[in-house]
């Protein structure tokens, strides 16, 4: 009973915090009205990209996560079913960004401005995605070398090897392979978006910040879905492999007392901070798909 | 600089290149593209004019090829040399373009006046110039 409410309290807050936050940017929004008829597309272009970007991931989360787990297959395609979702967003919105309309009058102009992807992409999301994919990989490069010869657990075995303790699941190789693989997946895609913002033609008849704000929209879109699935992927990992690694140990009864064995306190301890660490991981992965992109100003 | 334009016209009979390299050489003759002054990437001015990448890395050949700019790897392409126009010419040309388009001259008609006026120069003995 704990296991779906524990599922189901982070999406409602979502969900709750997410109609806040569009209720909020719906009621500052510029009226189109009151934008040059060029941006004004340009601003619908880019919400309905996202729109659909945003269907086609949350389509493909659905499904991935509510197959029947009767397979360790099918716990595999869980473990990367957000960085498929993620993966699926940037596919959407990167072909978006490649389709941008090209200038067709006959007299055409351009600013002579640099443009980077430094400049066009938010710095403080270009920073957590980059933590996240870094924690992610590091996360599945552990996993990896601390889980036993299955790569779904980890194992202590005493000195003397008479007894031992396995947990699970554990995020080994089994799982990090895949994970990993997903993550570079996404990470590749999201480069490529960051990329191509700043190539893609200007919105006729916009102003420099306003050409700015586009694309720092655009940029924001794909990293903060990327950030989100990312660092959300990390953090199930570093829960689940810490409460393997905090659950090692033996307990056994000889003539009425109990005793026990096992990697130690540290190590526990460890575990505990790893599990604590990811939680903390997986919430702020929810609080980054509710930062907003900046608006265009009148 | 963020505000500098080009403009070009696809139906012109100069090719939208020679436009282009007009255009950027026109500026850094008046001082606003300064020595050290960024152009945008190739492929971004491209994108932004609606023209093939071709087109505008010719431009910018032809800038380079006549010292008006240089390519290098790190920073791309940056103009090579500042102005060397004094205040006083730029305000008698900013005065010659007022006058001359208050009296009803085109643009272009504007610059054959001047285009006259040099070749009256050249054509000059060199004691008789002033």
């Amino acid at each position: 009973m704990s296991g779906p409410l524990l599922l189901a309290a982070p999406l409602l807050l979502l969900l709750v915090g997410g109609a806040g936050v569009g209720g909020f940017l719906l009621a500052r929004r510029v009226p189109a009205g009151r934008l040059p008829l060029p941006v004004a597309a340009a601003r619908r272009r880019g919400t309905a990209l996202a729109l659909a970007a945003l269907a086609v991931a949350g389509a493909l989360l659905l499904v991935g996560t509510s197959l029947p787990q009767d397979s360790l297959r099918r716990t595999q395609l869980v473990a990367v079913t957000p960085l498929a979702a993620a993966a699926a967003h940037a596919v959407v919105l990167l072909l978006g960004e490649l389709t941008w309309p090209r200038p067709r009058q006959r007299v055409r102009s351009a600013r002579l401005a640099v443009r980077s992807v430094r400049a066009d992409a938010p710095r403080g999301l270009l920073l957590a995605c980059a933590a996240s994919v870094a924690v992610a990989l590091l996360a599945c490069l552990a996993g990896t070398l601390l889980a036993d010869g299955t790569g779904r657990s980890i194992t202590w075995a005493a000195a003397d090897g008479v007894v031992a303790s396995t947990r699970g699941p554990f995020p080994g190789a089994f799982y990090a392979g895949p994970v990993a693989a997903g993550v570079l997946v996404v990470a590749l895609l999201t480069a490529a978006l960051l990329v191509r913002v700043p190539h893609r033609p200007s919105a006729a008849g916009a102003d420099a910040a306003t050409d700015g704000t586009l694309r720092r929209a655009a940029a924001h879109r794909v990293l903060r879905v990327s950030t989100a699935a990312t660092a959300g992927t990390a953090a199930a990992l570093l829960v689940l492999g810490g409460l393997a690694a905090r659950g090692l140990g033996v307990s056994w009864a000889v003539g009425g007392t109990w005793h026990t064995d096992g990697p130690g306190a540290l190590w526990a301890a460890a575990g505990t901070g790893t599990a604590l660490a990811g939680a903390l991981l997986g919430a702020a992965a929810l609080a980054v798909l509710l930062v907003p992109a900046g608006g265009v100003r009148a | 600089m963020s505000e500098l334009r080009v403009i070009v016209d696809a139906a012109s009979a100069v090719p939208v290149y020679e436009q282009l390299r007009r255009q950027v050489t026109t500026l850094t003759t008046t001082g606003a593209l300064a020595a050290g002054d960024r152009l945008p990437a190739a492929r971004t001015l491209a994108a932004d004019l609606g023209l093939a990448l071709g087109t505008v890395q010719r431009a910018y050949r032809e800038l380079e090829a006549e010292g008006t700019v240089v390519s290098r790897r790190r920073t791309g392409t940056v103009v090579a040399r500042a102005a060397s126009v004094e205040e006083d010419v730029r305000w008698a040309a900013e005065g010659f373009v007022e006058r001359a388009l208050s009296s009803g001259l085109t643009p272009e008609q504007a610059l054959d006046v001047v285009r006259g006026a040099l070749a009256v120069r050249a054509s000059s003995p060199p004691g008789r110039a002033r």
